[in-house]
């Protein structure tokens, strides 16, 4: 026993060295209702702290908004036929551009993860471009693409595909080395590794990289619409934003928002039938 | 040359007389140290010979680091031996064979495959046999090793010994020639261990089928072996080779007789460190 501990005790009596400690409490688990009238009672919250801020003319009438007002904007959208063509159009630039960075990521996230010599050739490459900000690249883009559907497609590739290609490559080159034993031990060809040991053992990595693509992908969805054509619901919040219809510029942005959570959500019921196997 | 071509022609004879199923002649493997600057390399086996007759069980017992599993790495073609050959019903062994299946030391389960589908695992790579025979042969082994009903969970929904028997019907489901375990119980608390002892003891006598069986633990490797054999530290040579007079399968009380303790005591004084006499020598002054 140290002399220090030693001292605690007989001075100042047991325990004298615990008190004045904060310890920690026993974890507290919510029930899945009470959580979920938590946050429900958060957003309220909010958005009443909002729309009181604005009436109250906390928030400029002018620049600001409120949640009632948003509302009314997305009624004269809708009246004025702007809105769902605007959706329909980000949609289908989003769905192209992440079904892109998904396919294509998730291939060439195997192939460097399988090929150790190709891995070494191009990982420096795939480092840098991922940490480089990509988007300067947009008038490069724009020279060699124009400033087409195809433009913005290429920018949400670029933004999108490098989470979805790290991650791949990552899981890939994960695989358990005694798997790899078990596997060969039984007469498994490469490609009875790569299908039966290599692809299901990263299977949690892609999921996350999907993730991880998803939510860039959206984000390209915005840049290129801002940027490009001023197409699709990013074009409509960019526009709006110019001539200081703040409400209808939040409408996009919440159109993002949802579009956001659902996907995200959908993931997730996706992700629980590939989980199984995890305990 | 001419000597290599004597010593094959010798090999081959003895592996096609019915009295050898497994020769290992000469077996040499030394680990090249991953420096290039010329670091010490490491010899693990040198020029180790081993014969195992058919339907035999070997066990091979030595301190960890001598080489033990090295050994049965080289012959189920996992690791490629630096020097020596090996020959099986006298076919010459060169990496992994249908002939042979493995007991990993780890269960080593691919988690997101059930255990049915682990122990189909192997049956499904060598694509030899159709989908129903395959559910066929993989429910008699799952019977086997005593897990009817539990096909359909996942490795991590069963226990450590439970995994073990997995590991252990993935490798007999393909019906090899040889078993090669690899201290499949180490891990496993001693009442598992010893109830796995007592099952795969009445498996190996219910079936000719020869087996190679690894193991750091002295009474374990007499009791399931009908011969032992001993190793030294690296580089791991045999010391010892010891017959073990009982009839297979065993009882538990075969551990009480006398000569099983006599074989146990020798092998613990062939086994016991130089170093620990020395101490026990200094000790004494």
């Amino acid at each position: 026993m140290s002399a220090g501990l030693q001292r605690a005790l007989t001075d100042r009596g047991p325990r004298a060295y615990l008190r004045g400690r904060r310890r920690v409490a026993e974890t507290t688990v919510l029930r899945r209702r009470t959580r979920v009238l938590l946050g429900v009672a958060g957003i309220v919250i909010v958005l009443g702290a909002w729309e009181a801020a604005y009436r109250l003319g906390v928030v400029s009438k002018v620049t600001g908004s409120s949640p009632s007002q948003i509302g009314v904007a997305a009624r004269v959208l809708v009246q004025h036929h702007l809105l769902f063509p605007a959706i329909w159009s980000s949609t289908k630039l989003f769905l192209i551009g992440f079904s892109l960075c998904v396919g294509i990521g998730l291939v060439v996230g195997l192939v460097l993860g399988w090929y150790r010599r190709l891995h070494a050739v191009f990982d420096p490459w795939v480092t840098m471009l991922y940490a480089a900000p990509r988007l300067a690249l947009i008038p490069l883009v724009v020279v060699w693409v124009g400033i087409g559907v195809e433009a913005q497609v290429v920018i949400v590739f670029l933004v999108g595909v490098f989470p979805m290609i790290i991650n791949t490559m990552a899981g890939v080159m994960a695989m358990d080395r005694t798997h790899f034993r078990v596997a060969r031990s039984f007469l498994a060809t490469n490609k009875d590794v790569l299908l039966t040991v290599a692809l299901p053992g990263a299977l949690p990595f892609i999921i996350s990289g999907i993730r991880q693509t998803l939510v860039l992908s959206l984000t390209g969805v915005v840049v290129a619409e801002y940027f490009l054509g001023e197409t699709g619901v990013g074009g409509l919040i960019f526009k709006s934003g110019q001539v200081l219809e703040t409400g209808q510029a939040f409408v996009g942005v919440a159109i993002f928002c949802f579009a956001a959570v659902v996907l995200t959500i959908a993931l997730g019921v996706v992700e629980k039938r590939f989980d199984k196997w995890r305990g | 040359m001419a000597r290599v071509m004597e010593e094959l022609d010798r090999v081959n004879e003895s592996a096609t007389s019915s009295a050898v199923f497994l020769a290992v002649e000469g077996l040499s493997m030394t680990f090249e140290s991953p420096s290039r600057s010329g670091g010490d390399s490491l010899t693990v086996l040198d020029g180790l010979d081993l014969t195992v007759a058919p339907g035999e069980f070997v066990t091979i017992i030595g301190p960890s680091g001598c080489g033990k599993t090295t050994l049965l790495n080289c012959v189920a073609g996992l690791s490629t031996p630096t020097g020596g050959t090996m020959y099986l019903d006298g076919v010459e062994l060169r990496g992994p064979g249908p002939d042979r299946a493995v007991v990993f030391q780890q269960a080593s389960l691919l988690p997101w495959r059930t255990v049915a589908r682990n122990v189909a695992y192997g049956l499904e790579l060598r694509r030899e046999l159709r989908r129903a025979e395959i559910a066929e042969r993989v429910r008699r082994a799952i019977e086997l090793v005593g897990l009817k009903g539990f096909e359909h969970h996942y490795p991590h929904q069963i226990s450590g010994g439970m995994q073990q028997r997995v590991n252990l019907a993935r490798a007999l489901v393909v019906e090899p020639k040889l078993v090669l375990m690899d201290e499949p119980f180490g891990a496993l608390d001693a009442l598992t261990r010893e109830m796995l002892q007592d099952e795969l003891s009445a498996l190996a006598g219910s079936v000719q089928r020869a087996t190679l069986f690894v193991t750091h633990d002295i009474e374990e490797a007499v009791f399931l072996g009908d011969r032992v054999v001993a190793m030294s530290r690296a580089p791991g040579r045999i010391i010892a080779n010891i017959r073990v007079p009982f009839e297979r399968p065993r009882s538990r009380d075969v551990g009480d007789l006398p000569e099983f303790k006599e074989i146990v005591k020798e092998l613990r004084r062939l086994l016991r460190p130089v170093t620990a006499d020395v101490d026990a020598t200094t000790k004494e002054d």
